[in-house]
């Protein structure tokens, strides 16, 4: 390539900035979101599957995983499954989220007969894994898997591919219809990293 | 309508700024092909950056996670600190190849 040749795919490269910048002010990545994003089924299950969503090193939940928690309880008080799971590794010498999770869970009356943790995943891929492990053998096959509506698609590929029959229950935490360009570059940004994700599983063979 | 607003007083303040710069600066005007060429060769010089740190940052990520048993999120390197940092080394080089001559100068008229 020559010199001439890479200034033009440098600007070209620049010109794609600029039109990110211009699609904030549009609805674009609304409509993208639209897209990308899972609807809710919500079914009745053998067991209620919460993400994590990430625990901070005091101990208290993430935004994220506090909306995560508060959607698998709802629907457990719903009667949709007689268990709920909830996933969520520790870092080192750190809270341990799935804990976290089932403290909440007990302060909010939910029997503790009725709760499963797992703290082997870090990745989806390795919660689906690690919940596999667990759940199977108290056959649980059919899940509501509750995680954000982006996350969704590709959280429910690598669940199936674990032996699961997966109903989606979305959290509402990812707001498709925000109006500001601040709000519109967050929400193209997770747009665009659920779909670089999406790919990186398809490669590594995850879904 | 807030939304155009704000591109609206992006508009202002670059007029104001060019009014200002060929005024009070004297500074001769630019063609504004060459100029917009320019601010797409930075843009374009800090998107190479971007995809380099984040590339590069993945590729360490998985190395780590692969010979150590020290588990690093791959999170880390889609944190939006890297966005900036990643076109200040996009400016940064602009600059040296400016500076070095191997980049075009933008043409100016003089008032």
């Amino acid at each position: 390539m020559s010199a001439r040749t890479g200034l033009v795919v440098v600007r070209l490269l620049g010109a794609g900035v600029l039109g990110v910048v211009l699609a904030v002010f549009t609805p674009l990545p609304n409509r993208l979101a639209d897209y990308a994003r899972v609807a809710p089924r919500l079914d009745a299950a053998d067991a209620i599957v919460v993400l994590g969503g990430g625990v901070h090193p005091d101990g208290t939940l993430s935004c994220e995983a506090l909306h995560r928690a508060t959607r698998g309880l709802v629907l457990y008080h719903q009667g949709l499954a007689p268990l709920v799971a909830f996933s969520g590794a520790g870092s080192r010498g750190g809270p341990v989220e799935a804990e976290v999770y089932s403290r909440l869970a007990r302060d909010l009356q939910i029997p503790p007969e009725a709760i499963v943790t797992v703290s082997g995943g870090r990745t989806t891929h390795e919660e689906a894994v690690a919940l596999a492990e667990v759940l199977r053998p108290r056959r649980v096959h059919r899940i509501l898997l509750v995680t954000n509506s982006l996350h969704l698609t590709r959280a429910a590929g690598a669940f199936e591919k674990a032996g699961f029959q997966v109903a989606p229950a979305p959290t509402d935490v990812v707001p498709t219809s925000v109006r500001g360009a601040q709000e519109r570059l967050a929400l193209l940004r997770q747009v665009a990293l659920e779909v670089a994700a999406r790919t990186f599983y398809r490669l590594a063979g995850y879904l | 309508m807030a939304e155009l607003l704000v591109v609206l007083i992006f508009a202002a303040t670059s007029t104001v700024a060019w009014a200002l710069n060929v005024t009070i600066l004297r500074l001769g005007v630019p063609r504004l092909g060459a100029l917009g060429a320019d601010v797409l060769e930075c843009l374009g010089f800090g998107v190479i950056f971007l995809t380099a740190n984040v590339g590069v940052g993945m590729l360490t990520v998985f190395l780590l996670r692969g010979v150590t048993s020290w588990f690093v999120t791959l999170y880390v390197f889609v944190d939006v600190i890297l966005v900036p940092v990643s076109f200040v080394q996009g400016v940064a080089l602009f600059c040296w190849r400016r500076q070095s001559g191997t980049s075009h100068e933008v043409p100016v008229v003089r008032l």
